[in-house]
């Protein structure tokens, strides 16, 4: 039994989607992935799948910095939607600026901030910390 | 009896004599009185009543007490002798003056002749005869000439006027004390001709003045000229002198004039004309552009500097008015302040404003205007100064440029930054996750020959690209929030931030700073600055002696400075001085070595208003001294 039936990640960088993917499959993490490479097209998916009444991840790996539109965009908009569904938000970026992780505070729907490269040991850390939460 | 003496005498005189001699008295302006001690009965005859403004019928007292009455208090002891007790040696004539009180209220002055003519067998006076005479005019012509006498002799002091004379049959020289006084010589000095001449100043005015009276008693020609003398305490002064001959039969007996002390108001009018030269000087030759403009905006003389600075001659810059100069766009501004002050409510006012040269360029400049006034306050003109900035405003212009450029470079360095902080740390990021997938899906890859070669390499750049972003975030915050930190607190938790370090190699490291004392700082910041200088403490330990680190503090004017000591290997200052806090300079031969903690660290004490300094000997030891802000100043 994974821990998550579906995990949502919003990444540009295919590298980066491709690693994040198989670490989370080694760790059993979850069950299936919805990848997008912009904000943009997340948005537009998750909100049909609102309005079709299906299926909407358990979590969303969010990066920041992205064409189109990037990860504060993406969560601006994404607190308006009206959602019965605990989503866990995570924010997966490069960036080390403060300001950047002070202004993640700000979204009360951001559960944490993680620094990127992401490691087996990370992922082992992000599912203990979900299953902690559930619990 | 000599009872029947002191009838009135004029009810037994026939008309004749009687008329004759009072006619007499009258053209005298003269009176007489009898007096009868004994019975102190007191006649007055018509000629006397007639000086005093009465006539017989309106004069009947015959008592001495009356009569005395009308006599001015000062005098009225002259009468004493009149009433008892009579003294034994009462002479038998007196004569005095006395006042006595006119019909009118006028005093009237007499002068009184009085001779006893008769005594009683007890040898007592008996019978007193007077005649007083009106002496008023001469008696106030007197006065009037002692008053004005004083009253010259003080006009003549305050004016410091001064008189001498010059008696040339009996070679005698008089000055008088205001004259003394000038010449500042003492009240009993004794001039002589040759001492007088001697105290002009020699040269020219003494010659003149010798000339002057030498012609005066030759030829009877007066003088009247200004001088400088030199008066017997050394001191230069100025005096008009004027000198009247008095000629007897053709021959100068006698030289008498004036003496004018004069000094203050030639000096006044010396100090005013060097004052005025100086102004017209400054006016004509100063080298900024300087107006006189009368209240009607009229110009009243202007500089050659104003015209140069325009470009236009002399006339042709007076037939223009100020209008015609100024730039449009500064007409407004300049005209409300103008009317202000023409109006006499500003006293002074500057502005910068832009004229237009003959050539049609612009000409910026700093205008002053100053209201000039008399001594009443009324407004006489205007004083305009222009300073020609143009210059300047092109080095000002030219300032903001290089402004505008640095800002842009600035922009483009933050874009660095930021390519720094994602871009490059989501590659090397990336390097390093794939390393552990390839790891993962292929174990025993971690024992071919390059792989932990190809592992370092993306750790290293993995650092790199940190500590680069690290000076990055740093250069580019603008805004920091200081805190009161207490700085004994944050010393001791980076002690126990590397305690397990500091274990592993038996470090003795002493906190002494003061609890008392609070920085302004960044909390991050303070961290990471303390724990830099004691990780790099504990790296550059000497091998010789056990490492001991010492940390104090103290308070230097606006800043707490913190002293961290080592007893280390030190630095060779003279070789590594200008480095030492340098973008990635290593100076240990030590295998941690990366050298880019100094300058964060040092960028970081900057960043918060702080400096760094830094004292060593090598194979002795280091001291940091880190300048932080006091919270308390």
């Amino acid at each position: 039994m994974k821990v998550l039936d579906l995990t949502c990640i919003v990444d540009d960088d295919p590298i980066f989607v491709y690693g994040a993917k198989r670490m989370m499959e080694l760790a059993n993490f979850s069950n299936a992935f919805l990848i997008f490479n912009n904000g943009h097209d997340a948005l537009a998916k998750l909100k049909s799948l609102i309005e079709s009444g299906e299926n909407l991840p358990d979590l969303i790996l969010l990066d920041l910095n992205m064409p189109i539109m990037d990860g504060w965009q993406f969560l601006d908009s994404f607190t308006e939607f009206k959602i019965d569904k605990e989503i866990i938000i995570y924010i997966l970026s490069s960036s080390v600026d403060p300001v950047d992780h002070e202004r993640s505070k700000h979204y009360s729907i951001v559960n944490n901030f993680v620094v990127k490269p992401i490691s087996v040991d990370k992922v082992t850390e992000i599912m203990d910390e979900i299953i902690s939460n559930r619990a | 009896m000599q009872e029947t003496n002191i009838i009135p005498i004029h009810k037994t005189r026939s008309l004749t004599t009687f008329d004759i001699y009072d006619k007499l008295l009258a053209t005298l302006k003269s009176g007489v009185w009898r007096f009868n001690f004994q019975t102190q009965e007191v006649l007055l005859e018509p000629s006397f009543l007639n000086i005093i403004g009465y006539r017989a019928e309106d004069f009947p007292t015959l008592k001495i007490s009356d009569v005395i009455h009308l006599v001015h208090p000062r005098e009225k002891a002259f009468f004493d002798f009149l009433t008892p007790p009579f003294h034994r040696n009462l002479m038998t004539k007196c004569s005095f003056e006395f006042r006595m009180l006119h019909r009118n209220g006028n005093w009237i002055w007499v002068e009184n002749h009085c001779e006893n003519i008769s005594y009683t067998t007890e040898n007592e006076p008996e019978c007193l005869v007077g005649f007083v005479q009106d002496i008023s005019e001469k008696k106030n012509k007197e006065l009037l000439a002692l008053k004005y006498k004083d009253l010259l002799k003080k006009t003549n002091e305050a004016a410091s006027i001064g008189t001498w004379e010059v008696d040339l049959v009996n070679n005698k020289i008089d000055w008088s004390e205001v004259t003394k006084r000038i010449h500042e010589v003492a009240d009993d000095y004794n001039p002589t001709l040759e001492t007088g001449i001697n105290f002009y100043k020699e040269g020219i005015h003494r010659t003149q003045i010798t000339n002057m009276f030498e012609k005066c008693v030759a030829k009877g020609i007066g003088f009247d000229d200004e001088f400088i003398i030199v008066t017997q305490n050394g001191k230069e002064k100025w005096v008009r002198s004027i000198g009247v001959a008095v000629m007897e039969k053709g021959i100068c007996t006698k030289v008498y004039g004036v003496f004018h002390d004069i000094d203050a108001r030639i000096r006044t009018i010396q100090d005013l004309a060097i004052t005025e030269e100086k102004f017209r000087k400054t006016f004509d030759f100063a080298g900024i552009g300087m107006a006189m403009v009368n209240m009607n905006s009229e110009w009243l003389r202007v500089n050659q500097s104003l015209c140069d600075m325009l470009g236009y001659t002399m006339d042709e810059f007076l037939s223009l008015s100020h209008q015609d100069f100024t730039h449009p766009d500064d007409l407004e501004q300049d005209k409300i302040l103008l009317t202000e002050a023409l109006k006499g409510n500003l006293d002074d006012y500057e502005i910068e404003k832009r004229y237009i040269h003959k050539n049609g360029t612009i000409v910026w400049s700093i205008l002053t205007v100053s209201v000039v006034r008399d001594d009443t306050g009324a407004p006489l003109h205007l004083l305009s100064q222009l300073n020609d900035i143009t210059d300047r405003k092109y080095a000002e212009n030219k300032v903001k440029e290089v402004l505008a450029v640095a800002k842009e470079q600035n922009n483009r360095l933050l874009n660095f930054a930021h390519i720094v902080s994602h871009n490059l740390r989501s590659h090397s990021g990336n390097l390093e996750m794939l390393l552990d997938l390839m790891v993962t899906d292929n174990p025993e890859i971690v024992k071919e020959e390059l792989f932990p070669l190809l592992k370092e390499a993306v750790g290293q750049l993995e650092e790199t690209v940190q500590n680069l972003n690290k000076v990055a975030v740093l250069n580019t915050k603008t805004e920091l929030n200081l805190l009161g930190l207490n700085l004994a607190e944050y010393v001791n938790n980076a002690i126990t931030n590397i305690n397990s370090f500091i274990l592993d190699e038996s470090v003795q490291l002493e906190n002494k700073v003061d609890p008392a004392l609070k920085v302004l700082a960044i909390p991050a910041y303070m961290d990471s600055i303390l724990l830099n200088f004691f990780t790099n403490a504990i790296k550059y330990q000497s091998l010789e002696r056990a490492p001991k680190i010492e940390v104090t503090a103290f308070e230097k004017d606006k800043h707490i400075v913190l002293s961290i000591k080592d007893n280390g290997l030190g630095i060779d200052l003279a070789a590594h001085g200008s480095k030492l806090f340098g973008l990635y300079k290593t100076f240990h031969k030590h295998q941690d070595a990366r050298g880019l903690g100094l300058f964060i660290t040092r960028n970081q004490i900057e960043a918060m208003g702080g400096r760094v300094e830094v004292k060593s000997e090598v194979n002795v030891g280091t001291t940091f001294f880190i300048y932080l802000r006091n919270e308390s100043t």
